[in-house]
């Protein structure tokens, strides 16, 4: 079965069960997304100030929708002051030909034309109180605005949120919905990151997840890369081959990288990295960067609500009586 | 040899009577005539058919070279209240005239299959009937009698016989004795495989159950033993009934059917009901070849399996064995407060009961407990068998207590313990009393039979060393 053809399958499955528009999604059980301003330290736990997330439109929705962000400003509550709250940050939505499939878009780097295509809409905020622990509303937008990628048997629109200046830290999360002033899911929607800047839960009784997507028998490792984790806690990855593989944390301002193989088992399905963090709780309001890239060096697409469900290891147990 | 079995003469006792050994009923039929042989019985739908040499024409006697009766088929069938209807010769116009001594029927078809001589006329005789070469033939049954008879490629018009075909039950394989050369001895048993529609080249079965002396007439029971009369493989004396099984290490060394089937006379070609607990067989205790009825009046297990003591210990393990790079192992929690830490691991419960297992990976450095892997109930329960409770090792002598109380026999319904005992006797009872009269390592088996379908049954045996 050609790529396209069976990817425009799952896509075609999910748009009948999935709803996938906040970012972070529920079952990532990560908090916040967070950007910092661009005069910010790297060690504080963002490497380049900016986050981009992509939005996917099934074909089959004509209707306008918007793009929603809970608390877009950089002060007062659930976000981390450096000094006196100074820093701006730039909400813009892409669309058209080029913002998501340029190469650029799909890098770790802020290189080249990664903001390639047409801006949709941009606003930047600041200390702005009236904004706090509030949801803006980006839109309408028209699906057509965005790219359209047959594979994807939709159109997608790229969301690029940059810390403009300042050296805080904005916290912020983001909901693709069909409502201006309430969160309603798209049906067949879902949103995917080829890398993630978030903080993670105090509670070292809560574990997040990301779930990258082995969508490929090309795909024979991964490598996982992540940033400022403060050597605290663990990353371990499970799948439905995997009951879990450790994978190694970088410390302050530090990169850290590892491998994993990937099994036969788990193409076409996602991988769980679950983050927790050590019980002893001593590291908080910890911010890290995570990616995962193929052989190649390619960036895996990691969904908000994971393709194919929470992957479930299938190892079940052996019991004999002798 | 085969001659010399299927036309036997002597002189009968011509009443009837039943003898009762321990557990045994054995009845003569009563159409068995006096002066007349009555041989190879086998059922089909309810009808008993057999052999006999008695005169099938009035006033006209058809003899043999030596004079003697030609065998032909008959059949017969039991009423309701256990008589039996006027035996009657089995299609008389469409086997030879000569002798037809044997037939079985393939399973859900119309093919039977028959020992007759392999003579068309009567010239074409040999000068003494022991030089007759019988054959196996097949035909198609129907409303109108037998048609297209063949014979099997087996067959020999010039050196030697074959006959007493049994087909086992999934019609694969055709078992047969024959007196040709290269077996083990004068008649041994064969058998051929079917292979699209046609019987391949005959094997002999061996060694172990071919002799020096005769193996003959053959019987495929549903089970998959294999009945046999041998006259050289001991016994009671002249021909007796064995039977063998064939395991994945060949077939096993026949098994003498029990005393009082078996006897000092010849008893030869069988049939045995389904059950095992009844049948019909040639004797010639009495004289001349009759048919017996034998009941056994305690159930038959066969060989039953070895008692599996309950250890109630369990090993756990991954089956895809997925744990990965990095310091984790599996730590498991067996539900009754112990745990234990591997990839694999052996657990020993005290007693039965449903357990909450769990498997969680740890982080075995930092010694934290990451996730729980696995999550079940654990049913630990006593193995499905008939369970004999005793000692190992007894002295001899000593009465001991065999107890059935202890078995496990999940949803059967169980009618009845029955035990059998080193001694050959045999016993009733869920608990029985009983003394081991000779040294040495002996078996004692006891099996159940379900109330509900009488064909099912559980069986176990279990080793008793008897010591001084």
């Amino acid at each position: 079965m050609c790529k396209i053809l069976k990817l425009s399958i799952i896509l075609f499955f999910l748009g009948t069960i999935v709803y996938a528009q906040p970012v972070p999604g529920a079952d990532e059980n990560i908090p916040n997304l967070i950007t910092f301003g661009s005069d910010a330290e790297t060690s504080w736990g963002d490497d380049n100030f900016c986050q981009i997330i992509f939005f996917r439109v099934p074909d089959h929705i004509t209707e306008p929708f918007y793009i929603r962000v809970f608390d877009p400003d950089c002060g007062a509550d659930n976000d981390e002051m450096q000094g006196d709250w100074n820093t701006q940050t730039s909400y813009s939505i892409y669309g058209g030909q080029g913002s998501c499939t340029n190469e650029d878009a799909k890098k770790i780097n802020l290189d080249g034309n990664y903001d390639d295509g047409t801006l949709l809409a941009s606003k930047t905020f600041g200390n702005d109180i009236e904004h706090n622990l509030k949801w803006y509303t980006f839109g309408p937008i028209n699906p057509s605005e965005g790219e359209h990628i047959p594979e994807e048997n939709g159109h997608v629109f790229k969301v690029i949120i940059e810390g403009i200046s300042g050296d805080d830290g904005n916290m912020y999360r983001l909901f693709m919905s069909s409502n201006k002033d309430t969160n309603q899911e798209i049906e067949g929607g879902n949103s995917y990151y080829f890398k993630y800047t978030f903080r993670l839960h105090d509670d070292p009784k809560e574990r997040s997840h990301i779930y990258p997507y082995v969508h490929d028998k090309s795909i024979v490792s991964i490598k996982q890369t992540n940033f400022d984790w403060d050597n605290d806690g663990w990353i371990t990855l499970r799948s439905v081959a995997t009951a879990g593989s450790m994978m190694k944390i970088s410390t302050d301002d530090e990169w850290a990288t590892s491998m994993y193989k990937i099994k036969n088992e788990e193409y076409d399905t996602s991988l769980d990295i679950q983050m927790r963090k050590h019980p002893s709780g001593n590291i908080r309001n910890n911010n890290v960067v995570i990616y995962f890239e193929n052989q190649y060096g390619e960036l895996l697409k990691s969904y908000s609500v994971p393709i194919g469900g929470i992957p479930k290891y299938q190892g079940n147990i052996g019991a004999e009586e002798f | 040899m085969l001659q010399k079995i299927i036309i036997i003469s002597l002189l009968v006792l011509l009443n009837w009577q039943t003898s009762k050994a321990q557990g045994l009923s054995i009845q003569k039929l009563p159409f068995c005539k006096k002066g007349t042989n009555e041989i190879a019985p086998t059922v089909n739908d309810s009808v008993l058919f057999y052999g006999s040499n008695q005169n099938v024409k009035w006033a006209v006697k058809a003899t043999d070279q030596d004079n003697e009766n030609f065998y032909n088929l008959f059949s017969v069938q039991q009423n309701i209240d256990s008589s039996w209807t006027k035996e009657q010769q089995y299609l008389p116009n469409y086997f030879s005239k000569f002798h037809t001594s044997t037939i079985t029927f393939y399973p859900d078809s119309n093919e039977v299959y028959y020992t007759e001589v392999q003579y068309k006329d009567k010239k074409s005789l040999p000068k003494t009937s022991s030089q007759n070469l019988h054959g196996i033939f097949r035909a198609n049954l129907d409303d109108n009698g037998l048609k297209r008879p063949v014979s099997l490629p087996m067959n020999s018009l010039l050196s030697y016989s074959t006959g007493h075909p049994t087909i086992s039950n999934d019609g694969r394989f055709l078992f047969f004795s024959s007196n040709k050369d290269g077996g083990y001895g004068m008649a041994d048993i064969y058998v051929s495989e079917r292979i699209n529609g046609e019987w391949g080249e005959a094997t002999n079965l061996g060694s172990k159950i071919n002799t020096s002396g005769n193996e003959i007439f053959p019987f495929h029971h549903i089970s998959g033993k294999l009945y046999f009369a041998s006259d050289s493989l001991g016994g009671a004396g002249g021909y007796d009934l064995f039977y063998t099984m064939h395991t994945p290490d060949g077939w096993i060394k026949p098994i003498a059917l029990e005393a009082n089937i078996n006897t000092s006379a010849d008893e030869y070609s069988c049939f045995i009901n389904d059950d095992e607990q009844s049948g019909y067989f040639a004797s010639n205790r009495e004289g001349d070849d009759d048919l017996y009825e034998f009941t056994r009046l305690f159930p038959i297990f066969g060989p039953g399996s070895k008692q599996k003591e309950n250890t109630f210990r369990y090993r756990f393990y991954d089956r895809m064995g997925g744990k990965g790079d990095g310091p984790l192992q599996y730590v498991w929690h067996f539900g009754d407060g112990e745990k234990a830490e591997g990839d694999t691991v052996i657990h020993k419960y005290k007693k039965p009961g449903s357990y909450h297992v769990q498997s969680i990976i740890v982080d075995t450095v930092e010694n934290v407990e990451l996730y729980v892997l696995n999550d079940f109930f654990q049913e630990v329960q006593p193995k499905i068998q008939v369970y004999i409770a005793s000692p190992d090792s007894v002295h001899i002598n000593e009465l001991h207590t065999l107890d059935a109380t202890k078995s496990n026999l999940g949803d059967f319904n169980p009618n009845g313990y029955y035990w059998e005992l080193p001694d050959g006797s045999r016993q009733k009872g869920e608990t029985i009393q009983y003394l081991f009269r000779t040294k040495g390592k002996h078996l004692i088996k006891c099996g159940t039979i379900s109330q509900d379908d009488p064909h099912k049954k559980m069986c176990t045996f279990k080793e008793i060393i008897v010591i001084d």
